[in-house]
């Protein structure tokens, strides 16, 4: 069992390590997109409109 | 109209030829690690620096613009010589600009012109504005009194004064909008620092140009560099410390890092604390060095401690001398060890609550400190960011530091950078005082972009390039909506005329004070009554931070009793937002002879 998780851990690192630097970028990216152009009224919409869901 | 501009170009060529020419020395020291450009930028920088603490310790007994010629006239004729030779020896050969670094380059020249044009734009501001109430305030002052003393009406013209001191010099040979003209030299000179250190991590020079570029177009850098701001002078001094700190090994290189070290704390008070910093980085740097390398480091350390203590011990010495505290105003260890002159305990107090709170950012406990990196990317107004850093820092930053984790170069800078950091962190969480961090996370940002350019996938690459084109886009952009306001006063006469009307608190008295020839020396009952903008002596006994100028005299009111004896010849009055007319009429001495709307001035009958 033990082997099978360190296994999966690893392969699922492996295959993942090569995208982070490209998710960690866009993410990065996505945010600041998310602010400045949305503005923060958009965020403020959202929040009422979870607080009112 | 020209005139002005034209005066001001000259005063900044005179003050650059004598700055090559007291740094020439310098750049001799400077060891083959590095380029002809970096020693010519070296000079430049640490004379600019030098001939400062020079134009200061003579301006302690005597400051007159006939000193400050004479003596920057003969410093530029060494210099002028200095480059002729560059240029006849073809040192620094070119193409200084590749084809592929032709684009981070425009951007570097654009921002740069910007920076110079804008600043010719004549100063305004309220009291609110660091440019107004005290970095053009003091050299005003002394150029006036013919002596350099801290104008007791407000504290900060005590704070270490390498910038201002050279603000005064520029006003002297170059006119009133010399000071702000000169932003772009200084400013060049922290870019080129940036491209310099930026080469000695790996970089190529498109490398060095991009790191440039990408600080160039980050508005808080801009902040800090602009308007006789003293923040990019002193990341460019903080920078060049650094850069020859990582190749000093004889004594003269120890010593030109000595130097730079000790205008860095010549140049502002937070440089007291990017000493201790520098200093354990460099320890560290040291000690993983090989055995022979430490132990010439450690008699580098005596050499570089001797110089730093000579080019920065002026300043303090002269403000214990005069004012009872080597740090004016006294840091918060320092208020029941020294008693500051003109400052009261509880004004001192209050100017540390006004910096806490100032400079809060988002809180100093745990969690802000780990949210850090994201809220100065994101919430860049909550430190002061005028539209903040972009996004390479963030971003690309994380990835220059893992791939080269394993260079005591990166692990050098990632030590102080976070030891500048929490320093920071913990004091006053300003955006502009930490430009030296951000030109260190962007030389990292550029390595890390390089390795996806060199070793990503389809679209490692083109995120990347996207994070950097957005990011340098937002910065120009927000960098051209701030400074739209002056370049549009610089190229239309009605429009600066209105912008000085608006922009400069009660105008109009000012203007009557400075055209009436009968005025000599003015009262000043108002604390937010910025006297940047009177041409003549005045007297202010109650400054902007609560200073008490007059012995005796507690309040604007105390202040009538002994006008006399001040040899006051009018006082202006003035009903701010802080405090009514404080001259109740019809008031017996005084004669009313201009008034309009929230300003009277008196003639002291």
């Amino acid at each position: 069992m033990k082997r099978t998780f360190q296994e999966l851990f690893t392969g699922l690192a492996t295959r993942l390590s090569p995208q982070l630097p490209a998710a960690w970028m866009l993410l990065v990216l996505l945010i600041f997109l998310a602010i400045r152009v949305l503005g923060s009224h958009s965020f403020e919409s959202l929040h009422l409109f979870r607080k009112a869901l | 109209m020209i005139l002005q501009p034209l005066h001001a170009a000259i005063g900044v060529l005179l003050l650059g030829l004598s700055a090559a020419g007291v740094g020439y020395p310098l750049a001799r020291r400077l060891g083959t690690a590095f380029h002809p450009w970096e020693r010519m930028a070296f000079a430049l920088l640490g004379g600019w620096g030098v001939l400062s603490l020079l134009l200061y310790l003579i301006g302690q007994f005597v400051f007159s613009r006939w000193v400050i010629f004479v003596v920057t006239s003969g410093f530029a004729a060494v210099g002028l010589r200095f480059l002729v030779g560059i240029w006849r020896h073809r040192e620094v050969p070119g193409p200084w600009v590749e084809k592929r670094a032709l684009l981070p380059a425009a951007l570097v020249v654009f921002i740069v012109l910007v920076t110079a044009v804008a600043g010719l734009a004549p100063v305004v501001g309220n009291w609110g504005s660091d440019t107004v109430a005290y970095h053009l305030l003091g050299p005003k002052v002394w150029l006036r009194a013919g002596v350099i003393r801290p104008v007791a009406d407000n504290c900060h013209t005590a704070f270490p004064q390498t910038a201002e001191t050279m603000y005064a010099a520029l006003m002297a040979t170059g006119g009133p909008l010399a000071p702000c003209f000169a932003d772009f030299l200084t400013f060049g000179l922290l870019l080129a620092m940036s491209a310099s250190l930026a080469m000695r991590c790996g970089l190529d020079a498109t490398g060095g140009w991009w790191v440039a570029a990408i600080v160039a177009t980050m508005p808080a850098v801009f902040s800090g560099a602009h308007l006789a701001f003293v923040d990019g002078l002193y990341a460019a001094f903080f920078l060049a410390a650094v850069r020859a700190a990582l190749d000093a090994e004889r004594h003269p290189e120890w010593t030109s890092f000595g130097i730079f070290r000790g205008l860095l704390i010549a140049t502002k008070y937070t440089g007291l604390l990017a000493v201790p910093a520098l200093a354990v980085s460099l320890v560290f740097l040291q000690r993983k060095s090989d055995q022979g390398k430490w132990q010439r480091a450690s008699e580098g350390f005596a050499f570089a401690g001797i110089a730093t203590l000579l080019v920065a011990a002026a300043y303090y010495v002269r403000n214990w001398l005069l004012l009872g505290c080597p740090i004016y105003p006294p840091p918060p260890g320092l208020v029941h060890l020294c008693h500051a002159k003109y400052l009261s305990t509880q004004a001192v107090l209050d100017f540390h609550r006004y910096i806490l709170q100032r400079g809060a950012g988002l809180g100093r406990g745990p969690l802000a400190l780990l949210l850090l990196p994201f809220n100065l990317t994101y919430h860049t107004a909550n430190f002061h960011g005028a539209g903040g850093i972009g996004l390479v820092p963030l971003g690309l930053a994380p990835i220059g530091i893992l791939v080269t984790r394993k260079s005591l170069t990166t692990k050098f800078l990632v030590i102080l950078a976070i030891l500048l950091t929490l320093a920071w962190f913990l004091t006053q969480q300003e955006s502009r005082f930490l430009i030296h961090v951000y030109v260190i996370a962007t030389v990292f940002g550029v390595i890390g972009w390089r390795h996806c350019e060199l070793f990503g996938g389809r679209v490692e690459r083109a995120v990347a390039g996207l994070l950097v084109g957005v990011s340098v886009l937002y910065g120009v952009f927000m960098i051209a909506k701030l400074e739209v306001d002056p370049l549009h006063a610089v190229f239309s006469a009605p429009y600066a005329a209105k912008r000085y009307a608006e922009q400069v608190p009660y105008a109009e008295s000012f203007d009557y004070l400075n055209r009436e020839p009968s005025v000599k020396e003015v009262l000043i009952l108002d604390r937010s009554v910025p006297p940047f903008y009177l041409e003549k002596d005045y007297v202010k006994p109650v400054g902007q931070w609560g200073e008490l100028t007059v012995p005796g005299v507690a309040s604007p009111q105390d202040a009538f009793a002994v006008m006399a004896k001040l040899s006051i010849t009018h006082v202006l009055d003035v009903n701010s937002a802080g405090a009514p007319f404080q001259v109740s009429q019809p008031a017996a001495g005084l004669q009313l002879v201009f008034e309009t709307k929230n300003q009277r001035v008196y003639r002291v009958e």
